[in-house]
């Protein structure tokens, strides 16, 4: 089956660098991936984002081909899975779960496997590189067993980028990394993105994903339940999509007069409901969902106009941490 | 192939442990006490005239390295069918674009090329003991000690390819190792012993093969032709080769 006629991102025109329709993955009666159909626009880095279980990298293990869909269907850089693996996977680099070595062989040497399997793409420059760009050749020359987690997790970065992939794929490629590595991971992913490559990661660390990530996706019980740009769904637009209500339409007011502030604010037409925040002296003010972008405006001249000083007004957004556990609970 | 070779050899137990350690230095020690003694004569007459000539001596250096060395091509074969999945990396592998059959041959040609520089090693260790420190001092037959080595190769051959295919059946060293010895020590001569079953198991029984081939080789040449001898080495080759092919077929389905 051919890949989808292509699409247009940005202005750009190109297919996706991964498009999935309706992949299924069952063991048994239990349904580990459900109907997930999402496309990663290419050039950008796109988080999976979920609870322990929701399917992450078994969504992974099927879209590559690691293990047969039951049903629906995945395409990676135009090829359609498993059938175009042969073509895909010298173009791509990839982390699922655990990187796994050979503890008795070196860093170096174990990228040597690597490069002994596809030796006219890797030169030994490569390994050097690879290690360089993931800060890990002053050990490169000890055995692997003598690594920690976030070193074993340097390590299978710098496998993924031995040959210098089109597409990374990633799963919970921080696992292990200090707050340094946990950054540098970021800064280096983002740069790849920005580079031109695209970025497909998992991670259970939102603040992380929040900083790093274009697009975000959603799995809870193997399905897509939010999916979009990070901004859209942690902005003042969040809500929108009917998941967690009026999110993003929410403005907090501090006033000097808070019975005042109500009293002009519950009749405005702008205003659909007012609630006291946890600070006393300020108000949670709801917008009607219509509102005009310089509603905050309005309100505050209108607060002006009733005789009431307005110390504070600021929308109120969520992170994406905060959306996500509104999302899974 | 430098890189399978690699693999084994930073196997310090593997490499150091049991293929230096076990089969050159159990063979050492083996040819230096039937020699030595002999030449210092500590020994009774009788004793080295049993030992005979450096063709029988030879032999028995042999049959204790080839004693040894099935252990270790054993341990090889299932390491060479079992390593990359075990350590799980078999998946980075395949991603590097090599199939998985053509990773475990690598694999396979890797163990196969070293354990035949060890026995090339260890049968050079018998053969000048032999030679330069007979029990009894006779002439050097060539042909024989020749005979006596190459007999246990086919049998070593087919050893690693078994080995090998029951570790990609079961996806695991030590469980392989251990079917490998209950089939061939047990189970085979079970099946050999039966009344009905017995006879017609005889053919492809695979220590009878093993039996046949080995006698085979050491008499060609002095006695006459036997044909079941071809006959014994297919069975013995197809036990290797049959249980390969079962094992890539499950890896090919195997999910990474």
């Amino acid at each position: 089956m051919a890949a989808r006629a292509p699409v247009r991102y940005g202005g750009a025109v190109s297919t996706p660098a991964i498009q999935l329709d309706a992949l299924t993955k069952r063991f048994g009666s239990r349904t580990a991936v459900n109907a997930v159909t999402l496309e990663v626009p290419r050039g950008c880095v796109y988080g999976l984002v979920g609870p322990n279980g929701a399917g992450k990298t078994t969504l992974m293990r099927t879209m590559l081909g690691f293990t047969p869909a039951s049903s629906g269907s995945a395409t990676i850089l135009e090829q359609r899975m498993p059938r175009g693996r042969a073509i895909v996977y010298p173009r791509i680099g990839v982390i699922i779960e655990e990187p796994r070595f050979y503890p008795f062989l070196t860093g170096r040497e174990n990228l040597g496997q690597i490069v002994a399997a596809r030796p006219e793409e890797v030169s030994r420059d490569g390994v050097d590189r690879a290690l360089a760009t993931v800060d890990l050749a002053d050990r490169a020359d000890d055995r692997v067993k003598g690594y920690s987690l976030g070193m074993r997790q340097r390590l299978g970065i710098a496998r993924a980028l031995l040959h210098d992939p089109e597409l990374l794929i990633l799963d919970e490629p921080s696992n292990g990394l200090d707050p340094p590595g946990i950054r540098d991971m970021r800064l280096l992913l983002r740069s790849l993105a920005d580079s031109g490559r695209t970025v497909f990661v998992s991670s259970h660390q939102l603040a992380e994903m929040e900083l790093m990530c274009d697009h975000v996706a959603v799995l809870k019980d193997g399905a897509i339940v939010a999916e979009g740009a990070v901004s859209d769904l942690t902005g003042p637009g969040a809500g929108g999509d009917g998941v967690a209500g009026a999110t993003g339409r929410t403005i907090l007011i501090g006033v000097t007069d808070v019975v005042a502030a109500r009293s002009a604010l519950e009749s405005h037409g702008l205003v659909a409901t007012v609630v006291d925040a946890p600070d006393p002296s300020c108000l949670h003010v709801t917008l009607v969902a219509d509102a005009p972008a310089d509603a905050s405006a309005t309100l505050n001249e209108l607060l002006v106009g009733a005789g009431v000083r307005v110390g504070r007004l600021e929308r109120v957004t969520r992170t994406l941490e905060q959306r996500f556990l509104e999302i899974v609970e | 192939m430098m890189a399978d070779l690699l693999l084994y050899r930073r196997m310090r137990g593997v490499f150091w442990g049991l293929l230096v350690g076990g089969v050159l230095g159990v063979t050492t020690l083996f040819m230096l006490a039937v020699t030595v003694p002999a030449q210092l004569g500590w020994y009774a007459d009788q004793t080295v005239r049993d030992l005979g000539g450096p063709a029988s001596v030879a032999g028995g250096g042999f049959s204790i390295l080839a004693i040894v060395a099935t252990l270790a091509v054993v341990i090889l074969g299932a390491t060479a069918g079992s390593v990359d999945h075990q350590r799980g990396v078999l998946r980075d592998l395949v991603l590097a674009g090599r199939s998985r059959q053509r990773i475990v041959l690598g694999r396979v040609a890797g163990a196969a090329v070293l354990a035949a520089v060890v026995l090339a090693v260890g049968a050079a260790i018998v053969v000048s003991c032999a030679v330069a420190m007979p029990p009894v001092d006779s002439s050097v037959n060539w042909g024989r000690i020749a005979h006596e080595g190459l007999a246990y190769v086919p049998t070593l051959g087919a050893t690693l390819l078994f080995s090998t295919g029951v570790a990609l059946l079961v996806g695991s060293r030590g469980p392989a190792i251990a079917i490998y010895f209950v089939v061939s020590l047990l189970i085979d001569n079970v099946l050999r012993s039966l009344p009905t079953i017995g006879e017609w198991w005889e053919h492809v029984s695979y220590s009878a093969a093993d039996n046949q081939v080995h006698q085979w080789i050491r008499t060609s040449g002095e006695e006459t032709f036997d044909r079941s001898g071809w006959l014994a080495l297919v069975v013995l080759v197809a036990w290797g080769v049959v249980a390969l092919a079962a094992g890539l077929a499950r890896l090919s389905r195997r999910d990474l």
